[in-house]
């Protein structure tokens, strides 16, 4: 199923490592607009990296490409192990065209301690970038824990709340406290393929190696154990619904560019689909836990949507909004057939323009308000046309209207669903309604309407800089909405594979192949 | 029975030393009549002179292997009498170095003090060769006289006088009892000297004679519960008195101990041997318990000593020939450690007169010599690596668990640590308290050189005990007929017996 | 060096103490001149050692042996396996360390140095030991050290000074004194440490003795005697003699571990230490009682080991989330720390009872790279202590402003205690993860959460010291500049991130001293070596071939290791 086609030059590596090498090089600099263009720089090099791998990337195939590998720990089978296949690929290109973004946006609303900021940014987007491609479990577990740590400062030294110290606190627990138990699941998987390779004198004796936990056969009643304790990281990541109270703190009490990495990339989905998914089959399309699961999800997303109708606050708003969001992503998932998975895949990207795109116009209100209280707007369409159009633009994509890359993504997930179990696909519309409600009653009271009290008469529109970033964002938007066929296929390959795995089970599949060699 | 006084010079020859220290003593006391102008110090070192050549004379016999009994066994020189000996001899030379500076506080008689010292020193080399009962009395109330006008040397101190009174009494009353006891055993068994006693039949008699004789014996080493007189008089005379009487008559004592048990009794070994751990676990515990309290150096080294034999009975309660080897080698250490802290004691009392606890605050700034050393013997005495202490105590619980005496090493292993309560609490005082007035204290030559002696002593013998191993091995050779449990790999019994 | 490797390590402090006796104290150069000097050779030794150590081979190597006691049958045996060579290592690395850690202390420096020294060199003794009378000479050669480093340059805890009355000073220097667990002064520290300490260690050394009388060998030395001594179904007291000596061992040297009802000592004592001595008291004091366990039950009573391995199981769940909740709600800042170093203690104790290669394995490896951290965090508390002369918590803050580079390592320090990726604490709780599920899943659960609890109260101290807002009065304080103030930590440091990227060597020497243990113990040749056997067998099949096959089980664990070896290629 997932053979491997190793390069030649180890561009991954260049991709996961130059930021961080920025990172040290800005230390060097002291002036500050020298910080600032310096990490622009490096920004845009991983973009164009990016971009390269996207370009070189075989749409419709279910291989690891570009994948590198270096024996780390062999005794305990943990390897340096890249890879990129249809799942991760756009999520890397993403991650570097969002930073990039965030920079840009960064440059002058971020005053103090520039460079620690920046370094901070560039040493989060090279654990993310780790984090998207991991193929090791333990490297990927590496960088998934590592984020943790620019997170915190990101949001406790440059958030704008007075609570801020408390949220990156409550953020690094809750985060933490479900990946330890991710660890555990890890190494169950480990002691469970270790088990095995005793039994057939497979080498080696231990082993993290996505690839090579795939080929070997789980026990069911194991399977479920380990699914739970993955789970558990990557809800709290995520976060689905009961794990998610972490989330609007962070999201309002740390500063823009945090939030949009928050709520523009979803790890934890992400982890459902690269790691529980394939790994435990089994387990994924058991009775409960498909329940469970899609009753988390419903949950998250009219939850979500109610409490994003009374939000005043328009951050706290977008927090609840990407709750909701991320409910249709896992319903999405859990559909577990071919559009479901396809469209929460998407979606994850979408959200990635939409979500975040918003919290950057938030953003932009904040740096005129100081505040994204919805009493210091009010009828602001008039001073400020352009911030308008593009708030609207954006929010439409957000709420899925046709034509955006919002309606492909949730109409496959829709289809998904309802092929799975109409009931479930019928509640999960009405989240759909709650989204244009809430958004568009904000949207109404904020930007419409007579002028608000506290709205200043002079109040700049967008200068080149924001105008820079909101456009970007909506070509995107567009791109993927009219033409979303490239990314489509980017996926296939990947997705079908997936659902082979999960008509196959681990049994079948292991029983069937060789375990594959790596190096 | 009669006894053959036929005298050959080679008979002779195995009392040299004590003929030597008795012309010497003579010497003594001409000299200081005949020169009263004389500074003391003189005659202290003329009197070390007298005990370095009898020693000297010691090593001589040791080396050459010159041993052999006289008057019908009354009198034994073997390799076990020349290391009592040598320790009483070398003790006695320590104790006149750090008397030098001492003796001003005496008004009268500064001469006869080194006298009286040699004598009771000549004593106890008699004791150290005791080998019957007569001799035993006589030799052990010859050294006790010198010893009852010492104790109460200084004539104006009440503390002094009381002491001489009540170590006079129970001294006295301890005699009577060796007398009585001595008459019940001859009476019994017909014998006095202790290699005939072997094949004697157990009786009542002899059991209260040797308790009696025992009893005696306690008095002289201070073991629980024969121990009343040791804090008051340790407290009361003058210290380097104190030193003396803590060190070599227990010595001397021992040695008559191990030949009345090993060789007299050793047919009855299992029977004293509960009354000999008995009297163990009391010393131990009582003198530790006791010592926590106190708040007076000598006080708190008197009945720290009371633990140390608790110690040593250890070793002769196993009543083994390695039971043996370690009494010894703990003496020595205890020696070292003991005379050591002593000479400190002494040395602080010189600088600022006093010696109770507090007023050691902060010696560790005052004089760090004198603080690092008294930490040395301190912690020797608890039992430290690498000091001798250690080692001699860990000899004694590997003599004693071969013979399976649990319940003692048990008990000695909880008092290590009781102990080292105390004596942390003066390292405390030493070095965390802050001194009162910081002026630095001075120390004078003569007791440097003792403090030196007792430190090399102290060190060496813990990071390379060998050669002190190999010498009481082979000065208690003797012994090795008494079984070994080492010669034999004994199949470990169903039931631990506890006590022995 | 060659052979003498060994002696440089262990002699080279001695050396340096003996000669700073024959310093004036008025040379405070010289004087740090000659201890950072013995300490830096004892460094280079042991680099070299654990650099040399041949764990393809494995077993003990560089051994000395010298003849102390014929009587007794003790001699000076100095050796070091997979296990010994990281300790080692991590005591020397610490020593030197400390060494500049303590560079600003002004009062009795040479005393100071002194009896740092020997403490350090003594510890490395009990590494090293391979006589049971040579461990605990120098085992009880190490506490003794530590009471003077207490009380002389140790420091009262806040609640003390509100409460010199002169009762309680008419009260610490009698008996009712020890029972009087309020007390926060030093001088209780350091009594009840030591007595504390002795108390177990004489314990321990009853169970030395049983082993010796019973073995009837008339030695101390470890390798004949696990080779040798015939101690089990003894019956005593309706148990058997194996049991009671095994106990005794235990829970004598799990005292200085610390295992959780043994561990009052150990914080009292972190609190009031010098930063110096809590580094090492954290850094390895503690691991002796490990390592004398392994070295002595394991070696030499693995079935004994075996059958009651699961009591430190029971017990190191209540080390673990005890010392947590106590590390959570304390206030200050040694506290804090020493609490949490108790709690992971309760790792090791985990790995170690798994008795499996892996876990145990990862347990060393986690002894080595807990030494680092909570070295670190110590030295930094000790750094703020000086600076700001309190150490709650609550009165504190801001101070990353004056502090940066302190504050910035700080971080580092707690990620390595917390056991972040990027540090090797990780890789060794993975270790002890993977290895320990099969037995004892529900320890693993507690430990995993303990992980959480450590992030959480880490974060919370770091957040009281170096955020939030600052107290003027500390304006004054200033951040670590000077070379000799920055290396300490840029070592360990160093250290511990270094072997995050490069652990195999790390790996494979500690695996090459765990494999012999665990299969004497679980009766199983290593697993890998196990596989690659039955492989052959398979081979032979085929061929029709019959060979003898290795039994030897130091055979296999070589073979095992050179696997692990191969995979480094």
């Amino acid at each position: 199923m997932l053979e491997e086609l190793a390069s030649t030059f180890p561009i991954l590596t260049c991709i996961l490592f130059l930021p961080v090498i920025g990172a040290v090089v800005l230390w060097l600099f002291d002036d500050e607009d020298m910080v600032r263009t310096s990490a622009l720089t490096v920004a845009l090099l991983e973009l164009a990296l990016c971009v390269f791998v996207l370009l070189r990337f075989i749409p419709e195939s279910a291989a690891m490409q570009f994948s590198e590998h270096v024996p780390w720990i062999p005794a305990l089978g943990v390897s340096y192990h890249l890879a990129v296949d249809g799942i991760s690929v756009l999520f890397v290109g993403l991650t570097a065209f969002l930073t990039v973004l965030i920079i840009i946006y960064s440059w002058d609303t971020v005053r103090h301690q520039v460079k620690l900021y920046m370094m901070a940014l560039l040493a989060l987007e090279t654990t993310t970038m780790g984090v998207f491609l991991s193929i090791d479990l333990i490297l990927f577990f590496v960088f998934w824990e590592l984020m943790l740590i620019p997170s915190y400062f990101l949001i406790k030294l440059w958030g704008g709340g007075a609570e801020r110290h408390y949220a990156a606190l409550k953020f690094v627990l809750y985060t933490l406290l479900g990946s330890v138990f991710m660890l555990v699941g890890i190494a169950l998987l480990d002691i469970n393929y270790h088990q095995w390779a005793m039994l057939r004198h497979m080498e080696p004796t231990y082993s993290f190696d996505l690839l090579q936990l795939l080929s070997v056969p789980i026990p069911f009643d194991q399977q479920v154990l380990i699914f739970w304790l993955l789970f558990l990281g990557f809800a709290f990541k995520a976060p689905v619904f009961p794990f998610h109270t972490w989330l609007p703190d962070a999201l309002f009490e740390g500063p823009i560019g945090m939030a949009v990495v928050l709520a523009g990339l979803k790890l934890g989905t992400f982890g459902f689909i690269r790691f529980s998914i394939p790994l435990l089959p089994d387990a994924s399309k058991s009775q409960t836990v498909v329940a469970i699961t899609m009753a988390l999800g419903l949950a998250a997303i009219l939850y979500g949507a109610i409490m994003a109708l009374v939000q005043q606050d328009f951050r706290r708003l977008l927090a609840f909004s990407s709750i909701s969001h991320l409910g249709f992503v896992v319903i999405g998932l859990f559909a577990l057939n071919y559009q479901g998975l396809q469209g929460s895949l998407l979606t994850m990207i979408n959200l990635g323009f939409s979500t975040a795109g918003l919290f950057f116009i938030a953003g932009f209100l904040y740096s005129r308000q100081q505040s994204t209280q919805l009493s210091s707007f009010g009828g602001m369409a008039k001073q400020t046309p352009l911030l308008a159009s593009f708030f609207l633009f954006i929010g439409l994509a957000s709420i899925g209207l046709p034509g955006t890359n919002g309606f492909v993504g949730e109409f496959l997930i829709l289809l998904g669903t309802f092929k799975a179990n109409w009931l479930y696909g019928g509640i999960a519309v009405t989240g759909v309604i709650f989204g244009a409600a809430y958004f568009l009653w904000y949207y109404e009271r904020s930007m419409l309407g007579p002028l608000g009290k506290a709205v200043k008469e002079s109040m700049s529109d967008l200068h080149p800089r924001e105008i820079l970033i909101a456009a970007a964002l909506s070509v995107m938007i567009l791109w993927i909405g009219l033409y979303p066929a490239p990314f489509l296929r980017m996926m296939n390959g990947s997705v079908q594979a997936l659902v082979d795995r999960l008509e196959g089970g681990t049994v079948a599949s292991a029983e069937s192949k060789q375990p594959i060699r790596v190096d | 029975m009669t006894f053959s006084f036929t005298m050959s010079p080679s008979d002779l020859l195995l009392l040299l030393p004590e003929i030597l220290l008795t012309v010497w003593l003579c010497l003594i006391l001409i000299v200081d009549f005949s020169f009263p102008r004389l500074p003391n110090e003189q005659l202290a070192y003329f009197s070390i002179a007298g005990l370095v050549a009898t020693l000297g004379c010691l090593v001589w016999f040791d080396v050459a292997g010159i041993t052999g009994t006289l008057f019908a066994n009354m009198f034994a020189l073997d390799r076990m009498a020349l290391f009592f000996k040598m320790f009483i001899v070398g003790s006695t030379i320590l104790v006149i170095l750090v008397s030098v500076d001492y003796i001003h506080r005496f008004k009268f008689f500064r001469g006869e003090y080194y006298f009286l010292v040699v004598m009771s020193a000549l004593g106890m080399m008699f004791m150290a060769s005791a080998n019957d009962l007569l001799s035993v009395f006589v030799a052990l109330e010859f050294s006790t006289l010198g010893f009852y006008v010492l104790v109460a040397y200084l004539r104006d101190d009440m503390g002094s006088n009381e002491a001489g009174i009540k170590f006079f009494i129970l001294g006295i009353f301890a005699a009577a009892l060796l007398a009585y006891g001595i008459s019940l055993v001859y009476g019994e068994t017909g014998k006095l000297v202790f290699s005939d006693m072997k094949t004697a039949q157990a009786s009542p008699g002899l059991a209260i004679g040797f308790l009696l004789i025992f009893a005696a014996l306690g008095f002289k080493i201070g073991s629980v519960p024969f121990h009343s007189w040791i804090p008051d008089t340790y407290h009361g005379s003058p210290t380097p008195v104190t030193a003396f009487l803590s060190i070599a008559p227990k010595g001397a004592a021992f040695a008559i101990l191990l030949r009345m048990f090993l060789v007299a009794l050793v047919t009855f070994k299992p029977i004293w041997t509960l009354l000999l751990v008995a009297a163990s676990i009391l010393s131990m515990t009582y003198g530790n318990i006791v010592a926590i309290a106190q708040k007076n150096m000598k006080r708190l080294l008197a009945y720290s000593g009371i633990a140390q034999i608790g110690n040593v009975l250890i070793g002769l309660a196993t009543g083994t020939k390695m039971g043996s080897d370690a009494m010894l080698f703990y003496l020595l250490t205890y020696l070292f450690a003991n005379l050591g802290a002593f000479a400190i004691v002494i040395a602080v009392s010189e600088a600022i007169g006093s010696e109770e606890i507090d007023d050691y605050s902060g010696l560790g700034r005052r004089s760090p010599f004198l603080a690092f050393s008294m930490l040395i013997f301190l912690l020797s005495l608890a039992g430290v690596p690498p000091l001798a202490g250690f080692i001699g105590k860990l000899y004694i619980f590997i003599a004693a668990i071969k013979e399976g005496l649990y319940v003692l090493i048990t008990v000695g292993l909880i008092n290590i640590v009781i102990s080292m309560y105390y004596y942390l609490i003066v390292v405390k005082k030493m070095y965390v308290s802050e001194p009162h007035d910081r002026s630095p204290l001075k120390v004078s030559g003569p007791i440097k050189v003792v403090v030196y002696v007792c430190l090399a002593g102290t060190l060496a013998i813990g990071i390379y005990p060998q050669p002190v191993t190999d010498w009481v091995v082979s000065a208690v050779m003797m012994f090795s007929n008494v079984a070994d449990p080492t010669a034999s790999l004994p199949a470990p019994p169903a039931v631990i017996p506890f006590g022995g | 060096m060659g052979d003498l490797t060994l002696l440089f390590i262990l002699f080279a402090p001695f050396v340096g103490a003996i000669a700073l006796i024959f310093v004036s104290n008025r040379q405070t150069t010289l004087v740090r001149g000659i201890a950072a000097g013995s300490a830096f050779v004892s460094l280079l030794a042991s680099l070299y050692l654990f650099y040399a150590y041949d764990h393809v081979k494995g077993g003990f190597q560089f051994v000395q042996q010298f003849e102390w006691s014929r009587q007794l049958g003790i001699s000076l045996h100095l050796g070091v396996d997979g296990i010994g060579t990281p300790l080692v290592l991590a005591s020397s690395i610490l020593l030197f360390a400390g060494i500049f850690v303590s560079w600003h202390i002004k009062d009795r420096t040479k005393e100071f140095y002194i009896w740092l020294l020997i403490l350090a060199a003594a510890t490395i003794g009990v590494f090293m030991s391979l006589d049971l009378f040579f461990l605990f000479f120098f085992y009880e050669m190490s506490v003794i050290p530590m009471y003077l480093l207490l009380g002389m340059w140790g420091s009262h805890t806040k609640t003390y000074n509100e409460m010199t009355d002169p009762e309680g000073l008419k009260l610490r220097d009698s008996v009712r004194f020890i029972f009087n667990f309020g007390s926060n002064s030093k001088e209780y520290a350091a009594m009840k440490l030591v007595l504390f300490l002795s108390a177990f260690a004489v314990a321990a050394l009853m169970g030395i003795l049983l082993i010796y009388k019973y073995s009837g060998l008339n030695t101390f030395d470890i390798l004949v005697l696990r080779e040798q001594a015939k101690l089990m179904n003894i019956p005593v007291l309706g148990t058997t003699l194996d049991k009671i000596i095994w106990i005794l061992i235990f829970f004598g040297f799990a005292s200085i571990a610390p295992l959780w009802p043994l561990h009052s000592w150990s914080p009292v004592g972190h609190a009031a230490a010098p930063a110096a001595t809590s580094m090492l008291h954290a850094g390895v004091l503690m691991k002796l009682g490990h390592f004398s366990i392994i070295r002595v039950a394991f070696e030499i009573l693995p079935e004994t080991t075996r059958e009651l391995m699961p009591i430190a199981a029971v017990l190191c769940m209540f080390s673990i989330v005890y010392g947590g909740f106590v590390a959570f709600y304390a206030k200050d800042t040694k506290y804090v720390i020493g609490y949490s170093s108790s709690s992971h203690m309760g790792y090791v104790f985990l790995g170690m009872a798994a008795l499996d290669y892996i876990s145990l394995t990862g347990a060393v490896m986690y002894m080595f790279a807990h030494a680092m951290a909570t070295a670190m965090l110590f030295a930094m508390a000790g750094w703020v202590y000086d600076q700001t002369h309190t150490r709650d918590i609550p009165s504190l803050g801001g101070l990353s402003n004056r502090m940066p580079f302190i504050s910035g390592c700080f971080v580092v320090g707690c990620m390595a205690s917390i056991g972040v990726p990027g540090t090797v604490n990780f890789i060794a709780e993975v270790m002890i993860i993977v290895g320990s599920w099969n037995k004892y899943p529900l320890q693993v659960i507690v430990a995993v959460v303990g992980i959480v609890l450590t992030l959480a109260y880490l974060f919370k101290m770091m957040r009281g010291l170096f955020y939030g807002p600052m107290d003027q009065k500390y304006s004054h304080a200033h951040d670590a500049v000077s070379l000799p103030d920055r290396l300490p930590l840029l070592i360990m440091i160093t250290v511990t991130i270094g072997f995050f990227f490069f652990p195999m060597h790390l790996y494979n020497v500690v695996r090459s001293g765990v494999d012999p243990l665990i299969a004497k113990i679980t009766r199983v040749v290593p697993v890998a070596s196990q596989d690659r056997e039955m492989l052959s067998v398979k081979r032979e099949a085929q061929t029709g071939g019959v060979q003898n096959r290795p039994q030897d089980v130091s055979d296999n664990a070589s073979r095992d290791t050179v696997h692990a070896s191969r995979g480094k290629e």
